[in-house]
């Protein structure tokens, strides 16, 4: 799709026609479903809150910067969406623990073979505090700082989350890994 | 892994990661797209519906305060250790506008419209406390009339509220016939009333009696409110009549006259100084200093607030005994005709003492005497000359002058030995024009002094290249042999000090 067709697609989000919204919907959908997806424990709540960031997307799209990026600016509001949904729904969450884990090796390339899906579901099964602030830090590059305002937390909390959110990776990596080992071995 | 290469490992696994797209989920996004827009436009339907009721109360409160204006208790200062019930109170006087041009009316239709219309308050019992700016027409328990002689002193142009007080007792009983044939009687008695469009106009019920032998009690009739002190209060009152001249009509000239006196008289009764108290203040600063001065005052209609002054100075100056006396002078002849040629001397009326009520005699005189000839020119130097001549005994003249006006005769002066001190009221009207060259001329030539609301120059010659003056509320700065016009609103600092003075 060129410029000029997702110039005019937007034309008419902007008068609210559908047909146009289903044309945005179906261009955008891709790279708004994963940026979701990691934000979220499953694909409902992923598909629910990529909903509500389209909604926002289509109610805004007179507010946006034509200067900047479109697709960073739909992954901001998705992201902020996800944020919105983690205040309304975990934030009083209580965490656990997690069973130790152990170091994993350096060489990065004998983990090419997990997909991108696996990798997913790995961040789906963090508990949501721990995801959300590994999204933040590891995907969108926030600081500590940063996230500890947008969430409404404080900074050390972050830091913990983080620690607890990387080990727990590691221990799904390394698992993940010894499933392939045996796949092979046997 | 360290913790940095496991976030890179993942980012570049999701990088280019795209969700493969599913028919299904649009068709749930475009119901909920349609469920959003019900949502806001119902929204937006209740916003409306709220902005259009705002604007339908906006446009009733407008309608309501136009018809009908709500007054607070504050309006009944008599009253006003009563409880007090505000019920309405209606705007009158345009309806009564005019109505007494319909000759086919009578004062009844007139006095019925009134109590209709009036202002309608419920009081437990009135104040029988009475000031002096109040008339009583006393009226018994159940009757429509009474008697007070003073009430026909009352110009009807004075009287600013019309308070009719009642009992409400038999309690609920409607008592609106009574209480019409009261103010039909009111108005045969001063019919008049019903010119005065200002006057406002209150009915207002007494509920405090629960027997009729305490409502006998209460007072009935009419309190009647006028803007001036009641005569007798004072030993100035004394000097004008309240009454006008018995043979003047309203409708004749000669009482604009007398209300002119009134406002005079008012003004001095109760210390009025007005917006810009010129006179007193340079009264205040400077009688102290002057030897044996008589006062020249500018007396036409545009100085009476500057001349005003003079009086209200002097009743708490009565022993000022180095001031000699005053002068007054007009626009007119000794026949009280406008001056039109210029070359006949108006009219002085002189006073030799300091004594407030002769004062007052004289210029109230002098307002009888009064008119105005149109001419921008006044008759500071003939009065000048006449002082010079009158009080051979003084040793200075000071000139109360209007700055608008320039000197007639300015020749008269030639031969004036004595100092002339000028105190300039108001401004030129003439953008950098601060004084009337006249008048610069007048205190040159008699080695007099300037003054005006914070300054005084003692010396034509001391002005140099600085100087500020206030002149009315004007500052200027003197610069190439000029005072220029200055937009400041204060005296710049580091400048000659502002006198002290009242206000």
């Amino acid at each position: 799709m060129t410029k000029v067709d997702i110039e005019q697609i937007i034309a008419g989000c902007k008068k609210g026609k559908l047909q146009y919204q289903e044309m945005f919907y179906k261009h955008f959908y891709g790279y708004a479903m994963s940026a979701c997806l990691s934000y979220a424990s499953n694909k409902e709540d992923a598909l629910e809150i990529m909903h509500d960031g389209f909604i926002k997307v289509f109610t805004n799209l007179d507010k946006r910067d034509t200067n900047k990026s479109l697709k960073s600016w739909i992954r901001r509001i998705m992201v902020n969406t996800a944020i919105d949904h983690y205040r309304k729904n975990f934030k009083h969450q209580k965490l656990y623990g997690i069973e130790s884990a152990g170091e994993l090796s350096d060489n990065i390339s004998i983990y090419d073979k997990i997909s991108a899906e696996e990798i997913i579901d790995m961040v789906q099964s963090l508990s949501p505090a721990y995801r959300i602030v590994f999204n933040l830090f590891a995907i969108e590059g926030y600081s500590h700082k940063e996230i500890a305002r947008k969430l409404h937390i404080a900074e050390s909390t972050s830091r913990s989350n983080l620690v607890v959110a990387n080990k727990k990776l590691r221990v799904l990596l390394e698992q993940r890994l010894k499933d392939e080992n045996a796949r092979y071995a046997g | 892994m360290q913790d940095k290469r496991l976030h890179e490992f993942i980012n570049r696994r999701l990088k280019h990661y795209e969700a493969p797209y599913q028919e299904k989920h649009w068709a749930r996004m475009s119901e909920k797209i349609k469920f959003e827009d019900s949502r806001n436009a119902g929204l937006r339907n209740i916003y409306r519906y709220f902005i259009s009721l705002l604007v339908l109360g906006v446009i009733f409160w407008g309608v309501y305060q136009l018809m009908v204006k709500p007054v607070s208790t504050e309006m009944l200062p008599s009253t006003s250790t009563n409880e007090m019930e505000v019920v309405r109170q209606t705007d009158i006087s345009e309806n009564l506008a005019g109505r007494h041009l319909f000759p086919g009316e009578d004062s009844a239709d007139i006095a019925d419209h009134i109590f209709l219309n009036a202002g309608k308050y419920v009081i437990n019992k009135m104040s029988q406390q009475q000031t002096a700016a109040e008339a009583i027409l006393r009226m018994q328990y159940g009757f429509a009339s009474g008697e007070n002689q003073l009430l026909e002193d009352i110009p009807a142009e004075l009287i600013t509220k019309i308070q009719l007080y009642y009992t409400d007792y038999p309690k609920g009983k409607n008592l609106d016939y009574l209480n019409k044939r009261r103010f039909r009687y009111l108005l045969d008695l001063l019919p008049d009333l019903a010119k005065n469009r200002h006057i406002t106009w209150e009915v207002i019920s007494q509920r405090g009696a629960m027997t009729k032998e305490v409502a006998r009690k209460y007072f009935h009739g009419f309190k009647i409110y006028y803007d001036v002190e009641y005569p007798g209060e004072t030993t100035l009152a004394s000097v004008l009549p309240f009454k006008p001249p018995v043979e003047l009509a309203l409708s004749e000239p000669g009482y604009e006259t007398f209300l002119v006196e009134h406002k005079i008289r008012q003004d001095i009764l109760r210390k009025k100084i007005g917006g810009d108290s010129t006179t007193y203040k340079v009264f205040e600063r400077n009688w102290s200093k002057w030897n044996n001065a008589v006062v020249i005052c500018d007396w036409t209609t545009s100085m009476f607030k500057y001349g005003t002054q003079v009086v209200s100075w002097l009743s708490e100056h009565e022993d000022a005994k180095n001031i000699k006396g005053f002068v007054f002078f007009n626009d007119c002849d000794s026949e009280g005709r406008a001056l039109q040629d210029s070359d006949r001397p108006g009219q002085m009326f002189q006073v030799n003492s300091t004594s407030t009520g002769e004062v007052l005699e004289a210029m109230i005189a002098a307002v009888r005497k009064g008119g105005q000839n149109g001419d921008l020119e006044e008759n500071d130097a003939e009065a000048i000359r006449y002082a010079y001549e009158s009080f051979p005994e003084t040793e200075e003249i000071v000139l109360i002058a209007d700055n608008v006006s320039p000197v007639r005769n300015m020749n008269l002066i030639d031969g004036i030995k004595k100092p002339v001190k000028i105190i300039i009221c108001g401004t030129t009207l003439i953008p950098d024009l601060a004084i009337q060259p006249d008048y610069f001329a007048i205190a040159r030539q008699t080695g007099g002094s300037i003054h005006t609301i914070e300054d005084d120059l003692e010396s034509m010659k001391a002005i140099k290249k600085g100087t500020w003056i206030k002149v009315g509320d004007v500052y200027y700065k003197y610069k190439n042999m000029t005072f220029k016009a200055t937009n400041k609103k204060r005296r710049p600092r580091g400048k000659p000090k502002k006198s002290k003075g009242r206000r």
